[in-house]
């Protein structure tokens, strides 16, 4: 019809564009508007606001500078949950895992009872802490009589007693004193066997090809 | 940078920038130093279009209010994050709407304790307002007060950033960082919000959109 009429085309988008900017006056002079009805409400505000900062920083922030934060503050805000980028989370999450794994290793490292390393015979293991002395006391064939025999066990770190005896095979009956009680409940022991005296002892059986040696562990 | 221009205090439209108000940047940096006064000379530069903000996107003057008066402390909390090459109306308008939006997010969640219906906005038109004509005042008191009701039926997903965009003269990507949404989603949004609230306008027949 413009064509017909002489006049220029005005393209859509320059037609749009006017219709915007009209729709963005309109908002602007609604708003304004609004807001010139409510200006009562704004009155004393600027002495409302620094009122409420005022209580906010109390005495002892006088003279201290808008927003600044001392160094706890500053560690807090620091560690404030907040809004963070998934990548930094997962890679802190990732970093403490580690860290912990590490941590939770060198510990492992340092404080389990390590095995003494002494020639491999039949080992008597025995772990506590506590005592002050431990005897191993077992049951062997001398001159083809079984005999018994008291055979002092080394203190070891972390809490073990430990002796490791050159035995020849045979079935072996055994306990130990600790601090003079006897106890022979060894989980190491083949099986238990209760004596003429009534007395629970260990047995352990040793065999021509194998040592038989394990570790065993009171608690 | 920022800090060479910035939209005037009482008006915040878009090309009413202004070069930066005489001692802006001095009375920032007098706040930094401590001085609580200089913070109070901002407030009083900026409390108006601050408040246009929190009324637009909360279409209820007493929350305004008090989102006006957060968003000043929170804003002199937080002004030695503020990065001198933005624009501090800029800065000031998205700490306004993200507590405006916190604001509304709260309320949706006690919507059913309170009892429906909000408070209704000061039906008194302020009596010092000039008018030269009574006739062509009256038209403008009614357009605006029809565009006012149009914003108050739009949803807020489509209120808060047309507001901001039109009052508070942010550009898509401040919207987006201050109302936490991608740039895509503010420019959708601000497009349908423009086509309903033309509709509303046309069905109006406010002048222009009859």
């Amino acid at each position: 019809m413009r064509e017909r009429l002489g006049l220029p085309e005005v393209p859509e988008r320059d037609r749009d564009r006017d219709r915007d900017d009209e729709l963005a006056r309109l908002v602007r002079e609604g708003l304004a508007r609004a807001v010139a009805r409510e200006a009562e409400r704004l009155v004393g505000l600027e002495r409302r606001v620094l009122e409420r900062l005022e209580q906010k920083r109390g005495p002892r922030d006088e003279g201290r500078a808008a927003g600044g934060l001392r160094p706890l503050e500053r560690v807090r805000s620091a560690l404030a949950f907040g809004p963070r980028p998934a990548w930094a989370v997962a890679a802190v999450t990732v970093a403490v895992g580690l860290g912990l794994f590490a941590l939770g290793f060198w510990l492992g490292q340092r404080t389990a009872p390590v095995l003494p390393s002494e020639p491999r015979g039949v080992e008597f293991v025995l772990f506590h802490p506590t005592a002050k002395e431990v005897t191993l006391a077992i049951s062997y064939p001398v001159a083809g009589k079984p005999e018994w025999h008291d055979i002092p066990l080394k203190k070891k770190p972390g809490g073990l007693w430990y002796i490791s005896l050159e035995l020849p095979p045979g079935t072996y009956e055994y306990g130990f004193k600790i601090d003079g009680q006897w106890w022979a409940y060894d989980p190491a022991a083949d099986y238990l066997v209760l004596s003429a005296d009534n007395t629970v002892n260990a047995v352990r059986e040793v065999r021509a090809t194998g040592s038989g040696a394990r570790a065993g562990d009171q608690s | 940078m920022g800090m060479t221009r910035s939209s005037t205090a009482d008006e915040g439209g878009r090309g009413k920038e202004r070069a930066m108000g005489e001692g802006e940047l001095q009375l920032i940096q007098r706040t930094l130093q401590g001085d609580m006064s200089a913070w109070g000379e901002i407030v009083k530069r900026y409390k108006n279009a601050v408040f246009g903000i929190a009324l637009g996107i909360l279409n209820n003057p007493h929350d305004a209010e008090d989102a006006t008066q957060d968003a000043f402390i929170r804003a002199y909390e937080n002004l030695h994050r503020y990065d001198l090459t933005r624009k501090f109306s800029t800065w000031l308008f998205t700490i306004t709407a993200n507590l405006c939006k916190n604001k509304l997010r709260r309320e949706k969640f006690f919507a059913p304790l309170r009892e429906l219906g909000g408070r209704p906005a000061n039906p008194h038109p302020s009596t010092n307002s000039h008018a030269p004509d009574p006739a062509v005042e009256v038209e403008r008191e009614e357009r605006a007060e029809l565009v006012r009701q149009a914003l108050a039926a739009l949803d807020e997903k489509y209120r808060a950033p047309l507001v901001l965009r039109f009052y508070g003269d942010l550009d898509y990507k401040e919207i987006a960082e201050a109302l936490g949404l991608p740039e895509g989603t503010v420019k959708t949004r601000i497009h349908r919000g423009k086509l309903a609230l033309r509709a509303w306008l046309e069905a109006k027949g406010v002048k222009g959109y009859a």
